[in-house]
């Protein structure tokens, strides 16, 4: 079975939006759907894992359109926010639900349910009962399940949203893991975080109102996002009005990251034409971060993010901000 | 939650009441079955205890409610699947009608029965004109004819319990099953049933239990000693046979029986766990054209069986088939109950009973919120299951038991005044209300928001002004809702009343079974439907303000 999955046009109206999707995930790639809550993130797993009916469009999944036929049939695992164990049965025979169900033997069902388990770090939990584990460990138990089916697409649905950050933190890594050890199982996880996305995904999907905005590797969601939307959603930044500078581009306005400006009270000490100075910004506050501080200024009247090494002595500033890390937009749009 | 003696001091009134109102007929009770003229004695205790008769008795009343609680549940179990998987224009309506039997008077039952089953009966009467039979179907006075009651009383009760624990669980366990690979049928039997088992389990207990201690339904529709249960024996060895000693041993019986069967039932719900109720509504829009045609068959009969009966005896009440006053279309009886026309006969009493239940059920009704309220505040905030268990105490006795042992008490001060009367049956009443009170306001208080009150204090509110102020105000649709439970509750009931009163105090079903033993049906049914109109209008109130208080929530 291949991994590949081809969205074409899948549409389904909700009272709130109307979900309209064109996506293609190649097989073993992680891709990560990010967006606000409530922009169709979830309805469009169910979609492609058949719990929900689509009005129009196609899934193709290893060749054929999948669209219309019921989840039994589609090959998709899938792990759910609330994990969804069986509460009725204990770990094994979570696990071994779906090799009965294809008829395995009972020694093979239980070779595989040990693999599974020592897969997801778990062995020995065979005989607990699901109500007796912890988050992480039915999300890991969770995870198993989906895989004893072997499919060749799987889905996760915010997965980790309930767990704390540090186990967040291991067990996304772990996914990440399960992933490239299978080598060729194709993985969509949704998440709200996105920096979960970024620290594991090969692309990463951004959904809004129902469609997707953009789809492209992390590094260039960042550094190039093809709207203001996904310029916000990817990370902290600051907009200005492109009337403030006198810029030769047809554009309204110009975005930038916090890392692009150097904030000074003193000397600069650089290619002042390499950057846009704004001279006596005033400075609001300053977070400290860890590894530096990000600053809240106003210049004009206008709020700005900035990132800087020290803690600034003074409540004015002069803002340097590198040319080539800004980004134009007109009409929410990037323009090249 | 901060210890002073508030909630002890709140609670201390009503479980001395409740000390008083129920173990004081029951140690009665329990006196006459130990005592004879001699001083203490086993005698009677070790006849009931040893006469075959006792058992056939026994196990005729375990079998009747093992059938009932069986093929209610089953009846009810498709419905309920239905119910809570899909939604459909008037569900709320067909629920609200479910929840409506729960309250309806069980002698109301019975006359509808009568009315639409009988031999004269609108189902015989179309029987008879459609196939041109001379002779009808026997349908009444037999083990059917029970099972048939208890089905119509209890059929909406597993329905509505089924569908709401069904409705609100998240479908995602089945959603995995199906994703898994598995086929709808098997995702049922391997994931929704077993998650199901307790509900439907409990829901049964709770029939059997309604359905063992059931008293109207069979001394009416059983019609024979072939068909009596320890109830009705109870009734009769005291009533009819006047042997009070032997019937308080055969009550003593009774009780531990029950006692098994309510700790049974209170062990099959304790698994039942509230943990994971969110209130998600998993029911979808119908997709098959078969789902469809199954819910618009099942509806139909449901709202024929459960209608039928009671339309019925509106209908009848304004039919005469009197050939002194002339058959046909008649108010005759609405004018004898409002006192527009002179009645011989038990009508006579009509407006009296109205204002006899009105009345009682009004004060039984206050009464019993206010005890539920102060008990189960002090059970929920004291985390007190020993007095929760103490106010689940009267479930256990039934009202045959409680109206024989008042019965008894009132034998014993010798009074005979009227007041004497009434007041006993408040308090026979009271008891019955109490149990079900207290269930309607625990969860309501349980599911209180401790840091509000916590909030309370540190603004330097003490407890009393806190749970005056803050606490009890909250629970005002809760109160509501107990509050119009017991009032049906006292307004409906016939056992403990008939057994205890010897017919000195009328209330309306009292006179209704009197009408129905008298064959006045035109009479029974306008009390009936008085009784109809009454539970319509105190249900409607109550479904009011549940939907006021849930809208005010959002």
């Amino acid at each position: 079975m291949n991994g590949t999955i081809d969205i074409i046009g899948l549409r389904k109206a909700y009272p709130s939006f109307t979900l309209d999707i064109t996506l293609s995930v190649r097989q073993g790639e992680f891709l990560s759907v990010i967006g606000p809550s409530g922009s169709g993130k979830s309805t469009m797993l169910n979609l492609i894992s058949g719990l929900d009916e689509p009005e129009a469009g196609k899934i193709i999944a290893d060749g054929r359109d999948i669209a219309h036929l019921p989840p039994q049939k589609r090959g998709i695992g899938m792990v759910f926010q609330d994990y969804a164990l069986f509460s009725n049965m204990n770990v094994e025979k979570n696990l071994t639900y779906a090799m009965k169900l294809r008829k395995l033997h009972r020694a093979q069902r239980r070779q595989q349910c040990d693999e599974l388990l020592s897969f997801v770090n778990l062995s020995g939990y065979n005989k607990r009962k699901v109500t007796t584990l912890s988050g992480g460990e039915a999300q890991r138990v969770a995870l198993a399940r989906a895989l004893s089916a072997r499919p060749s697409i799987l889905l996760l649905d915010e997965p980790l949203s309930a767990l704390d950050a540090n186990l967040r933190r291991h067990l996304r890594d772990e996914i990440r893991r399960v992933h490239d050890e299978d080598g060729t199982l194709t993985t969509i996880y949704v998440t709200h975080d996105r920096e979960e996305a970024f620290s594991i995904s090969d692309r990463i999907a951004i959904i809004r109102d129902g469609r997707i905005e953009m789809v492209d590797s992390p590094e260039n969601i960042y550094r190039h996002p093809s709207s203001l939307f996904c310029a916000y959603f990817t990370g902290e930044g600051t907009s200005l009005p492109a009337q403030m500078f006198n810029l030769s581009i047809d554009c309204d306005t110009i975005f930038f990251r916090p890392e692009a400006v150097t904030v000074t009270d003193g000397c600069f000490y650089g290619d002042a034409d390499a950057y846009l100075i704004l001279e006596n910004a005033e400075v609001l506050s300053a977070e400290f971060l860890g590894r530096g501080y990000l600053l809240g200024l106003r210049y004009n009247g206008h709020r700005i993010l900035a990132e800087s090494q020290q803690r600034p002595h003074s409540t004015s500033a002069t803002l340097y901000i590198r040319k080539t890390q800004m980004l134009m937009f007109k009409d929410g749009l990037a323009v090249k | 939650m901060r210890k002073d003696g508030f909630y002890t001091a709140i609670a201390a009134i009503p479980l001395a009441v409740l000390a008083l109102v129920f173990i004081l007929p029951l140690s009665f009770n329990l006196a006459r079955a130990f005592f004879t003229q001699e001083g203490f004695s086993l005698e009677l205790m070790r006849e009931v205890f040893t006469s075959p008769y006792t058992y056939r008795l026994l196990s005729f009343t375990l079998l009747q409610a093992f059938v009932s609680a069986a093929v209610s549940t089953l009846i009810a179990l498709p419905g309920a699947y239905l119910w809570a998987n899909y939604r459909f224009p008037g569900k709320t309506l067909m629920l609200s009608l479910s929840s409506l039997c729960f309250v309806l008077p069980s002698i109301l039952v019975v006359l509808g029965f009568v009315i639409f089953y009988g031999n004269s009966g609108f189902v015989n009467s179309l029987y008879m004109a459609l196939t041109g039979a001379e002779e009808p179907v026997k349908i009444l006075y037999s083990f059917r004819a029970i099972i048939l009651a208890h089905a119509f009383l209890n059929i909406p009760v597993a329905l509505s319990l089924i569908t709401e624990a069904w409705g609100h669980w998240p479908r995602s366990q089945e959603n995995a099953s199906s994703l898994l690979g598995a086929s709808g049928f098997r995702t049922f039997v391997s994931i929704s049933l077993p998650r199901m088992a307790p509900v439907i389990l409990s829901a049964a207990l709770l029939i059997f239990l309604f359905c063992f201690t059931s008293f109207s339904i069979i001394l009416v529709l059983g019609g024979g000693v072939q068909y009596t249960t320890l109830e009705v024996e109870i009734y009769r060895t005291n009533n009819i046979v006047m042997d009070s000693a032997r019937a308080s041993a055969l009550s003593v019986f009774s009780f531990l029986v029950n006692l098994v069967i309510l700790v049974l039932y209170v062990l099959a719900s304790r698994k039942l766990s509230s943990r994971d109720s969110n209130r998600e509504d998993r029911a979808v829009r119908v997709h098959s054209w078969r789902t469809r045609a199954a819910l618009i068959i099942y509806n139909t009969l449901m709202l024929v069986f459960i209608l039928g009966p009671l339309v019925s005896v509106v209908v009848r009440s304004f039919i005469s088939t009197s050939s002194r006053y002339g058959e046909g279309f008649s108010v005759r009886s609405y004018q004898e109950l409002f006192g527009l026309r002179r009645s011989v006969g038990m009508m006579s009493d009509a407006s009296a009973a109205l204002l006899n239940s009105l009345a009682i059920a009004l004060i039984v009704a206050a009464l019993a919120c206010l005890f539920a309220l102060f008990l189960s505040l002090f059970i929920a905030r004291r985390n007190s299951r020993s007095v929760e268990v103490i106010g689940m105490f009267p479930l256990a006795i039934s009202s045959v038991t409680l109206g024989l042992g008042y019965y008894i008490i009132k034998a014993h001060i010798h009074s005979s005044s009227l007041a004497m009367s009434y007041l006993l049956v408040i308090l026979a009443h009271l008891v019955i209300a109490l149990p079900f009170a207290m269930r309607t306001l625990l969860p309501a208080i349980r599911s209180q928001n401790l840091r509000v009150l916590d909030a309370a204090y540190t603004l330097g509110s003490g407890t009393a002004g806190t749970c005056f102020r803050i606490e009890i105000p909250q629970l005002k649709s809760a109160i509501a809702k107990a509050f119009i439970f017991s009032l049906a509750l006292s307004m409906g009931e016939v056992n403990a009343t008939l057994t205890l009163a010897e017919g000195r105090v009328v209330t309306l079903p009292m006179l209704l079974y009197r009408l129905i033993n008298s064959y006045n049906y035109q009479g029974a049914c306008t009390i009936g439907t008085v009784l109809i109109a009454l539970t319509l209008v105190i249900f409607i109130t109550a479904q009011a303000l549940t939907h006021s208080s849930g809208r005010k929530a959002h």
